[in-house]
């Protein structure tokens, strides 16, 4: 965050020239959780902290597509842009953004590298879900609920579970037919 | 039952194989592997266990009560922390440490209060009859019962 | 049906007349700026009484700013935060019935909470404008992110859910190429802005840290 010209720090040389600008993609995958955040911000929900934590799914598609730096980048992308669109940069609803999207990014990128292939995008999305989850209703017994916050617990754990196979399963099905995925990927289009 | 079996067989053996593409197979939905399966069960499990613990009966965690001259006071048994509660005599100072509630000082003459020690049960009072003060532990448990007191 | 969008239409001409002049009034910069300033005094005001009456302040600068503020919302929000802390008791019982106590403790806390949640929401309305640039490398990516997200939102292609995964490649491939092939915007015309903003946003700033002054010495 440093006002300063951009450092080249990244051998951009040695990479094939399919390899697309991470910089670009980054950018493309934090506009498509900007869009679909607005999506899920349409969507009328029982109670407003419920989410259904739609615009991870760019997040869990970048697992594959990003090296980690470029990856936390495009968390930190998602929650100061959508911050920003919103209008809630300076309140609790930013921090529990800010905490659901680390914790869900940083989960996903270790079950993806631990996981090989022994893990699909289900696995990987659910264990995402679930923990930001559960951060989030950390966080909320911290600043909104009190200790009356571990009732809600057990909901959010299981919505995180539903909607994170849910999202996972589209995932999975989206990136093994996927044109851009392949490109996006580094891959030359099947 | 035999032939879920060999369905259930047939696609653990799936399970690890790498991802082969081909036309046919973009149809159909994903073929779960070996830790999305542990993933599921875990994740379940959790949400279940949490679920048990947080709404079974009678569950509740426990509060202290403390009622004076001045009205009544109720604070959570599980965290830590020091009431003075004032009575005809002057204050009295209940203390609740590690789950467990004592009167640490009365300003009474007979101190038995004081003597008592501590409580940590639903239904377990203590009460200081000079200073009009009179703490007890509740919960949301059925099985209350009453099996200490001191005056 | 057609009076009402009308209506509807006649609010949303008003409020975008009133963000004109809340825009001709203060640079994004100084917003964001004066928001994180008034966010630190409010987040540590003591008082109760202080802080409900800077929410009504920050409610109205989020009204003049011509943010669409949902009073319901607030409300119900506000309603779930008290009733949480209502269901854990602490401190003196004001009020019985039955399984449910109301504490004089736990009613601070909560209104303490939905206070500061409101407060903050409110504050981050008037204060983030959409047209916010934030510096460095990693503020050129978002700016980036906020160019792509506004062709996504312009793509007129179809979703039909039917054939949602072959819409959505076609969706990303588009977008993606659109983007690579078109120049990237050049910087927004400098808008040229008075003194004025300055003077009110310092002057909120002021009052909001004399407010937290007030609260600190009066506890």
């Amino acid at each position: 965050m440093t006002p300063s010209t951009p450092a080249p720090t990244e051998h951009e040389n040695h990479a094939p020239l399919v390899r697309p600008d991470r910089a670009d993609l980054t950018a493309l995958l934090g506009a498509f959780c900007f869009f679909l955040s607005a999506i899920e911000y349409m969507i009328p929900k029982p109670l407003p902290f419920m989410r259904l934590g739609i615009a991870n799914l760019p997040l869990l598609l970048a697992t594959e597509l990003l090296p980690l730096p470029w990856f936390l980048v495009l968390a930190l992308v998602k929650v100061v842009g959508m911050s920003v669109i919103s209008g809630s940069l300076f309140s609790y609803i930013a921090l529990f953004s800010l905490m659901g999207t680390l914790v869900a990014a940083l989960v996903m990128w270790s079950a993806k590298r631990i996981g090989g292939r022994f893990i699909s995008s289900v696995g990987v999305s659910i264990l995402g879900a679930v923990a930001s989850n559960a951060a989030q209703v950390l966080l909320a017994k911290y600043v909104v609920f009190g200790d009356a916050a571990r009732l809600i617990a057990p909901l959010f754990l299981g919505m995180g579970l539903v909607t994170g196979a849910v999202l996972g399963l589209f995932a999975e099905r989206f990136a093994a037919s996927s044109r851009w995925y392949a490109r996006a990927a580094g891959r030359p289009d099947a | 039952m035999r032939l879920r079996r060999r369905r259930v067989w047939l696609r653990l053996r799936g399970l690890t194989r790498p991802r082969s593409r081909t036309a046919g197979e973009a149809g159909r939905l994903p073929r779960l592997r070996l830790l999305d399966w542990l993933v599921l069960a875990t994740a379940t499990a959790l949400v279940a266990l949490s679920a048990l613990s947080v709404y079974k009966p009678g569950g509740g965690e426990l509060s202290v009560f403390i009622s004076g001259e001045g009205g009544e006071w109720v604070y959570p048994l599980d965290k830590d922390r020091e009431v003075e509660v004032d009575g005809p005599l002057g204050s009295t100072i209940v203390a609740i440490e590690g789950g467990r509630v004592h009167i640490h000082s009365s300003p009474c003459p007979n101190q038995t209060c004081v003597a008592a020690g501590a409580i940590s049960q639903a239904g377990q009072w203590i009460a200081c009859m000079p200073n009009a003060v009179f703490v007890r532990v509740e919960g949301n448990a059925t099985n209350d019962t009453i099996d200490a007191g001191a005056y | 049906m057609r009076d009402t969008d009308a209506a509807r239409g006649r609010a949303g001409a008003r409020r975008q007349a009133r963000a004109a002049r809340y825009d001709a009034l203060f640079a994004p910069w100084m917003l964001a700026a004066t928001g994180i300033l008034l966010s630190l005094a409010f987040l540590f005001q003591p008082l109760l009484s202080v802080k409900a009456a800077l929410l009504c302040v920050f409610l109205t600068a989020a009204l003049a700013s011509g943010k669409r503020v949902s009073l319901a919302t607030t409300l119900f929000v506000t309603l779930g935060i008290l009733a949480a802390n209502l269901l854990v008791p602490l401190g003196r019982v004001l009020w019985r019935a039955g399984p449910l106590i109301i504490t004089e403790g736990a009613l601070r806390e909560g209104i303490d909470k939905a206070l500061t949640f409101e407060g903050l929401v409110y504050i981050s309305k008037a204060t983030i404008r959409p047209g916010l640039r934030l510096p460095g490398r990693f503020g050129s990516i978002v700016a980036r992110a906020f160019m792509y997200y506004d062709r996504i939102v312009e793509y007129r292609g179809k979703l039909r859910p039917a054939t949602l995964f072959e819409d959505a490649d076609s969706f990303m491939l588009a977008i993606w190429e659109e983007a690579g092939a078109a120049v990237a915007s050049g910087p927004e015309a400098r808008q040229r802005r008075g003194v004025c903003g300055f003077v009110i946003a310092g002057l909120a700033v002021v009052a909001a840290y004399g407010a937290l002054v007030l609260g600190m010495t009066a506890r």
